[in-house]
């Protein structure tokens, strides 16, 4: 018994036990990779060939696109701004998720009110969101403004939407559709911490923050590590919200590289242009996740 | 605890069996879906037609006319509404796949994709036998008309004029409404206040509303993209005239609401409905509902011509004259007479009012034969609202759409509109304060980049 | 349950706290007044409550459009991908816990490559795929595309969940004779029930929400799930916050069932119970 104490790099026959782990697993890798590798693959090849329209002569051009579009300000602008949106969203979403999980945690009157409550903003869908938030938010017949103003909070309306504010506003609105996703992992993630040793620790005189800190922290890091993670990789992706929002603008202001691909592929017809872009995202972020397993050592074999 | 002694051979397969099991069920459950694992046959008698119509009312009315269409002729008619934002992915994707219906809906720029894909066939004796009964307005099919070939039968028109409120135009001295660009930029000064604003333009890349509100200011001026009278296709964006448009565009828009950096249409029909406003570019689509909730408001709006910039110029305005186009396909499987009858059915007067009604207001009618219709003028809205009807049709003979002036018929028109640029530019100099100058120059440079591509 | 006694400290806390939720909470109730709400009541000056609270925008939607059967769809879309994705993902996430066969971390992380790529360009290609094999305009093809979203996260968070299950326990029942799917069966699954439960509501709820390939890969208006459908109901040019606002609050019923019966399995504390025994 113990395939599990064979050290990895000991190679040895395939085992039943080998077979059976590929079993279990083969019907996953198929499943994923038997959709995307065709598109990927095309989309690479795209990349390095002009290609304007779905059925036409598409010559190959080499680097020609890789070089036209670095060599842009617009895609550095792009790609900055979507450092600027994944990373702003993280911020609000991570700590305010895992805060919320924290406090949910415990049993008070009304928990189970306040935990379905809470979870509300995810299930709703994007378009239902992003219209009721430009509504709430629209300076001339919005409620927000209409409250800041009578209160006098404010002199005159505030254009959340305008060049200089929606980016904010779009990572504030997108972080509230996200924080209980997190709130619902980290939630899960603290069932995992043994109350005991919480009991025991709190009966030896350790205060709150040091309980978190020593023994609900590091049993929940693993999920909430890895679940930051995958959210990074979504927000570098995200199209829906910025799309449904503010199309990208105005001038610019959220141009986030999704949404520029989209445009490029299926606005103004580039689709060289679009597979391009697309590559380079792919491999900004297939080097980030090579940063993430090698930092974390969450590589699968590493633990 | 003691476990049972299980034998491990027998348990591991009926476990495996239960996990497959499960597996099949989840599949099984989506194969209950009407459409099941393969989609049925087309019928012997079926033809499809796509459109962008996508309102509870209006699938409801095309499902009224095809009920009415099946009872006279026998045969059914598919209706495929599709939301409008996935319109052109849908049809790249069905080019891709080989997979087309037999008619799509389209308007001139998603025409010329089509076009470009060779998606469609000519229908030139199927619109000379309609358009010699009907006797179609040019205007809707002009841009459809390529090769000396016709593409498509005109369905309905979506007409952008001025739209004001002749109360408050009166109220400063302007009972028909601004006829100059002066006369628009003063009223929207003197009308800013009292919580309404004097103009609703949008500075916005948020779709194409915005562009679509300077596409008409640009033409009446004499400013255009593209140019083909020479022979090949020109951008010729850069011109003084169209510097000057952008110039008055740019103070214009100081009497906008705040948030108009981001509008899409239906921010501009909130304003209008609210009565926010005292004049926008914009069609008749709020008017069946200001009319069921808010009459005393909606019988406040007019209809005007664009206004001029100066003596020369011509009134010209934005406009879609919608047609249905025929693909490939219907020729391929054999279903052109049946694609013929229903052209044919739809087109006659009374059977198109009734189309029109999908949204009375803002579906103007193609040919004069169904502008007279008893059908259409009897309609309450059109009866009751008769002179903004009136003012979207005469519309309908100064329209103008993007790529399709000077004679071109660009087979980049699509991207063109779908650039936004035209919106783009003017945020550039309301926004960033760029000059104007600079700021067209930059048009005309993205422009010939898309001509490029 | 104890009491709490209202220390300045706790005050400091809940306090903001409690601004916080109602910030939070507001897009919410803002949308259930709404759809209570009449035009005319839209259309005006924005009010906490509705003037007159109407059932006429939930008659609209339920009466006037076809409401209950894009709701009908999204189920059987979101319900399907649920089952599949844990079928699927538990039995990956055990393989990569705790099998050690050449390739296995390879496999990890292949399947992630789903989300370095951005989805819309996968949708001409993926309709091409599910047209060629006959799945075009079908529930199915919608149901397995979205299960390629939700698997890869679900594998990787039940594997996590697995991890934290100490190894002696499976290997008491391997002494005892059990196969390794009967230990997965009936060991890893019912002490991961939180980590399930959270794999489950994000492949629901995913799934629920999800737009572009639910309206790509269906023709027929009676396969359209909830957001393709609300969509629709904004035309280019018009949005009926009354019927859109109604609609929400009724689309998000569901989730709320699914989360009030699944919540249950976030509350307790399993793997102490597994320890003692």
């Amino acid at each position: 018994m113990g395939s599990t104490d064979t050290p990895y790099s000991r190679r040895r026959w395939l085992g039943p036990e080998d077979l059976l782990g590929y079993l279990l697993m083969i019907p996953s890798v198929v499943w994923v990779l038997g959709i995307i590798l065709y598109p990927l693959v095309f989309n690479f090849w795209v990349s390095f060939h002009r290609m304007s329209m779905v059925e036409a002569q598409a010559p190959y051009v080499g680097f020609a696109n890789y070089a036209a579009v670095l060599m842009n300000l617009d895609f550095w602008s792009s790609l900055r701004l979507t450092c600027v949106w994944t990373f702003g969203s993280l911020v609000v979403i991570v700590p305010t998720g895992l805060t919320i999980a924290l406090l949910l945690n415990r049993d008070f009157w009304g928990a189970k009110v306040v935990r379905t409550w809470i979870l509300l903003p995810w299930m709703f869908p994007v378009i239902v969101i992003t219209l009721i938030w430009r509504w709430i938010l629209d300076p001339v017949v919005g409620v927000l403004n209409f409250l800041l103003v009578q209160t006098g909070l404010v002199a005159s309306p505030i254009s959340f939407l305008s060049a200089s504010k929606a980016m904010t506003t779009v990572i504030l609105v997108n972080s509230w559709r996200w924080i209980p996703f997190m709130t619902v992992m980290v939630l899960a993630a603290l069932q995992t911490v043994p109350s005991e040793i919480l009991e025991a620790s709190r009966v030896d005189g350790a205060g709150a923050w040091s309980r978190f800190r020593w023994i609900t922290f590091p049993h929940i890091s693993p999920v909430l590590s890895v679940t930051t993670f995958m959210l990074t990789m979504w927000l570098f992706n995200m199209f829906p919200p910025v799309w449904l929002m503010t199309q990208g603008g105005p001038g610019g202001a959220t141009l986030i590289l999704p949404v520029k691909i989209f445009i490029e592929g299926f606005q103004v017809f580039r689709m060289s242009e679009a597979a391009t872009l697309s590559v380079i995202l792919l491999l900004f972020l297939a080097s980030i996740m090579g940063l993430y397993f090698r930092l974390s050592g969450e590589r699968v074999g590493g633990r | 605890m003691e476990r049972k002694k299980r034998s491990t051979r027998s348990n591991g397969i009926t476990r495996r069996a239960f996990v497959r099991g499960l597996a099949a069920a989840g599949l099984g459950t989506s194969a209950l879906a009407p459409a099941g694992i393969r989609p049925a046959a087309a019928q012997a008698k079926e033809i499809t037609m796509w459109h962008w119509e996508t309102p509870p009312n209006r699938v409801k009315v095309h499902d009224t006319i095809i009920t009415e269409f099946k009872k006279e002729t026998g045969i059914t008619l598919k209706q495929v509404p599709i939301n409008f934002p996935e319109y052109q992915q849908r049809m790249l994707a069905a080019i891709a796949a080989k997979d087309l219906p037999d008619m799509i809906q389209v308007n001139p720029p998603t025409f010329m994709t089509l076009f470009a894909h060779q998606a469609i066939i000519p229908i030139t004796d199927i619109f000379k036998d309609i358009h010699a009964k009907v006797k179609f307005f040019e205007g809707t099919y002009r841009d459809y008309t390529l090769e000396k070939e016709n593409w498509g039968i005109p369905v309905f028109g979506v007409l952008w004029p001025l739209l004001y409120r002749q109360d408050l135009y009166q109220s400063i001295g302007l009972p028909n409404g601004p006829r100059t660009w002066d006369d628009l930029l003063k009223a929207a000064k003197e009308l800013t206040k009292g919580g309404v604003y004097g103009m609703g333009l949008p500075v916005s890349t948020n779709g194409n509303y915005g562009s679509q509100n300077i596409w008409g200011f640009l033409r009446t001026h004499g400013g255009a993209i593209v140019d083909c009278q020479a022979g090949a296709e020109k951008i010729v964006f850069n011109s003084p005239r169209t510097v000057e448009t952008y110039k008055f565009l740019a103070d214009l828009a100081q009497h906008s609401p705040p948030g108009n950096e981001n509008w899409a249409w239906s921010d501009g029909e909130l304003m209008i409905k609210a009565g926010k406003i005292a004049a926008a570019v914009f069609t008749g689509s709020f008017l069946r509902e200001a009319d069921a909730k808010s009459p005393e408001l909606a019988a406040k709006y007019r209809y005007a011509p664009t206004p001029v910039g100066d003596k020369d110029d011509k009134p010209l305005n934005s406009g879609y004259p919608r047609n249905v186009t025929v693909t490939r396909a219907a020729k391929e499987k054999g279903r052109m007479e049946l694609v013929k009858t229903w052209l044919t059915w739809l087109t006659e007067p009374d059977h198109h009012a009734s189309y029109l009604f999908m949204e009375p207001g803002l579906f103007m009618p193609m040919s004069q034969a169904s502008a007279n219709s008893k059908v259409w003028t009897e309609h309450p809205i059109n009866k009751k609202y008769a002179a903004l009807i009136k003012g979207q049709v005469d519309a309908m003979t100064t329209v103008s759409t993007v790529g399709f002036e000077n004679g071109c018929h660009s087979p980049k028109a699509g991207a063109y509109e779908g650039s936004f640029l035209l919106a783009a530019v003017l945020q550039k100099v309301v926004l960033n304060k760029m000059p104007v100058q600079d700021a067209v120059a930059w048009g005309q440079a993205e422009y010939e980049k898309i001509q490029r591509s | 349950m104890g009491r709490r006694h209202a220390s300045p400290a706790r005050i400091a806390l809940y306090l903001p706290l409690a601004g916080v939720l109602f910030l939070y909470l507001f897009p919410g109730y803002w949308t259930l007044a709404s759809s209570l709400k009449s035009l005319t009541d839209l259309m005006g000056a924005p009010t906490a409550f509705p003037l007159q609270p109407v059932l006429e925008n939930y008659q609209d939607v339920l009466g006037g459009t076809p409401f209950l059967v894009f709701m009908r769809n999204s189920l059987i879309v979101a319900g399907s991908v649920s089952v599949l994705t844990l079928v699927l993902a538990s039995t990956a996430a055990y393989s990569l816990s705790r099998f050690r066969y050449p390739g296995r971390a390879v496999f990890s992380q292949l399947i992630l490559l789903v989300y370095l790529f951005p989805g819309i360009l996968l949708i001409i290609p993926v309709f091409v795929m599910m047209t060629r094999l006959g799945l075009y305009n079908s529930l199915v093809a919608v149901v397995i595309t979205h299960v390629l979203f939700t698997l890869p996260f679900s594998v990787w968070t039940l594997k996590l969940f697995f991890d934290t299950i100490p190894e002696d326990l499976e290997a008491a029942a391997r002494i005892d004779g059990a196969s390794r799917l009967s230990i997965l069966r009936v060991i890893y699954l019912p002490l991961s029930r939180p980590g399930i439960a959270a794999a489950a509501i994000f492949s629901f709820v995913v799934s629920w929400n999800e737009y572009l390939f639910a309206s790509v890969l269906v023709a027929d208006n009676e396969l359209k799930t909830l957001p393709v459908g609300i969509a629709g109901w904004t035309s280019s040019y018009a949005i009926q916050w009354g019927q859109i606002t109604a609609a929400s609050v009724l689309t998000i019923l569901p989730a709320i069932v699914l989360f009030a019966f699944i919540g249950r399995l976030f509350i307790r504390g399993l793997t102490a119970g597994a320890m003692r025994e």
